[in-house]
């Protein structure tokens, strides 16, 4: 125990500096090491929530081409038909452009430019009447029947 | 002693970026709940209720087309004026019902036209007012509507009810047999020809043959579709008409014979007879909820089918 107690003496002055430096570099990498496993998971989540923002946007703006579409078929070819939709104009904080690709199995491309490049979502259209192609911005969109085109023209309101 | 108080820092620094984090995580937390509540909305654009409404109106106006044709129908511009009251009314009633829910209707009568109503109300031969079996019942025609004949008595194979435009091509429908085994035939104007009711079925007098609905004796019948290719305007006469006795109505797209009767109908309430009548009516309907405006013309004719 003497010895013991008068090895402490010495060594205390080392172990004091050592001790310092072990516990500083730890909690270094200990809070290095959760910042960055932290920051990971919140891109990770704010790239999957985006993914789910813009396949919930173009799922409405599907939807509201296909309750247009039905209210055009089960109409005369004269038939004027509006729906508007309220849509945000930015998901996870980014802007983001909604593609209409006319085709005759016609779909929606929805993408947005985040920090970590593009993020694109496909979303398929179940229409009968054609659809004319078009680009728009993120924000309330408007749904029209065009007689003359006879086409559904998909546009910001 | 400096260096233990500066000992701290790390873990400020360190709480303030994991802070910082948390915040971001926060946020995109709320746009998933935003994502997860715009999903999760019904479909705002009621397209349905808009095709409803239309349905609505069709039967509305066609009910108010009946009911004029049916009440005070003693000259078109009454039934005219019945009708545009009832769209009228119509119109009022289904606009408060929907102001309800937050939706504005609307229905206007765009225009009508007149026709008349040629019936044999007394059960009789289908012959003219002075019993002549070959007689002509309406010409210059280009739609008829609910057309139905009820046959009490079968004495002959001849009765033919024919509709023949100018080419000619003529559409014929000829009632053949018994009265305990009857058969319907029809030739369109291509010359295709059906067996009412298909088969070797017979049906037994009386019977209806409802040619706008397409069943004889109740029974749908393919091909019973009447002047299907024959071109517009056609005439309608009757042959033989005393080798078949029964009633019959039929509303057709012609004005002038019931403003002029021919001499084959009875002037004085008898059968056969003609009267005014209201052929169809064009409308126009809006309907605007917040998300969907919709505005339809619809031409509406009750009991039609061959056109």
């Amino acid at each position: 125990m003497t010895e013991r107690a008068g090895g402490d003496d010495h060594d205390r002055a080392v172990s004091s500096t050592l001790s310092y430096a072990l516990g500083l570099s730890i909690a270094t990498m200990l809070i290095t090491g959760l910042v960055i496993g932290a920051g990971g998971y919140v891109e990770q989540r704010r790239e999957s929530v985006t993914r789910d923002g813009m396949t919930v946007i173009g799922q409405q703006i599907a939807s509201d081409v296909q309750a247009v579409d039905r209210v055009v078929s089960g109409s005369d070819d004269e038939a004027n038909v509006t729906a508007t939709q309220g849509l945000p104009e930015r998901i996870v904080g980014n802007d983001y452009t909604v593609v209409v690709v006319a085709r005759s199995d016609a779909y929606l491309r929805v993408t947005t430019d985040s920090a970590d490049g593009e993020i694109a979502v496909t979303v398929p259209l179940a229409n009968e009447t054609d659809v004319a192609a078009a680009r728009l911005d993120g924000g309330d969109v408007g749904i029209t029947y065009d007689e003359g085109e006879d086409a559904l023209v998909i546009e910001s309101a | 002693m400096a260096d233990l108080d500066d000992r701290g820092q790390i873990l400020v620094v360190g709480g303030f970026l994991l802070a910082v984090v948390f915040v971001a995580l926060a946020l995109i937390l709320n746009s998933a709940i935003y994502a997860e509540n715009l999903a999760s909305r019904t479909e705002a654009t009621d397209g349905d209720r808009a095709l409803q409404y239309r349905s609505e109106v069709r039967a509305g106006t066609g009910a108010a087309i009946e009911h004029a044709n049916q009440y005070d129908n003693t000259s078109h511009a009454t039934i005219t004026r019945n009708v545009s009251n009832g769209v009228a009314d119509f119109s009022d009633l289904s606009a408060r019902h929907a102001a309800v829910t937050g939706r504005t209707t609307n229905v206007s009568l765009l225009g009508t036209t007149n026709g008349t109503r040629i019936e044999q109300r007394a059960n009789r031969t289908f012959t003219n007012n002075s019993s002549e079996g070959n007689w002509t019942v309406v010409e210059d025609v280009s739609n008829t509507r609910k057309l139905r004949m009820n046959v009490s008595a079968i004495h002959d194979d001849g009765y033919q009810f024919v509709a023949n435009d100018s080419i000619p091509r003529e559409w014929y429908l000829n009632v053949t047999g018994t009265n305990a085994s009857a058969d319907v035939e029809i030739r369109d104007g291509a010359g295709n020809t059906y067996e009412c009711p298909s088969g070797a079925a017979s049906v037994s007098v009386p019977f209806w043959i409802n040619v706008s609905e397409g069943t004889v004796a109740g029974e749908e019948c393919a091909g019973l579709v009447f002047a299907e290719n024959v071109g517009d305007p056609y005439e309608v006469t009757i042959d033989n008409g005393s080798d078949l006795q029964g009633n019959y109505t039929m509303i057709v797209d012609n004005e002038s014979l019931s403003q002029s009767p021919t001499d084959d109908y009875n002037s004085t309430g008898g059968s056969p007879f003609v009267e005014p009548a209201m052929y169809n009516v064009s409308v126009e309907l809006t309907y605007e909820s917040p998300e969907l405006f919709y505005r339809d013309q619809i031409r509406v004719a009750p009991g039609e089918s061959d056109d």
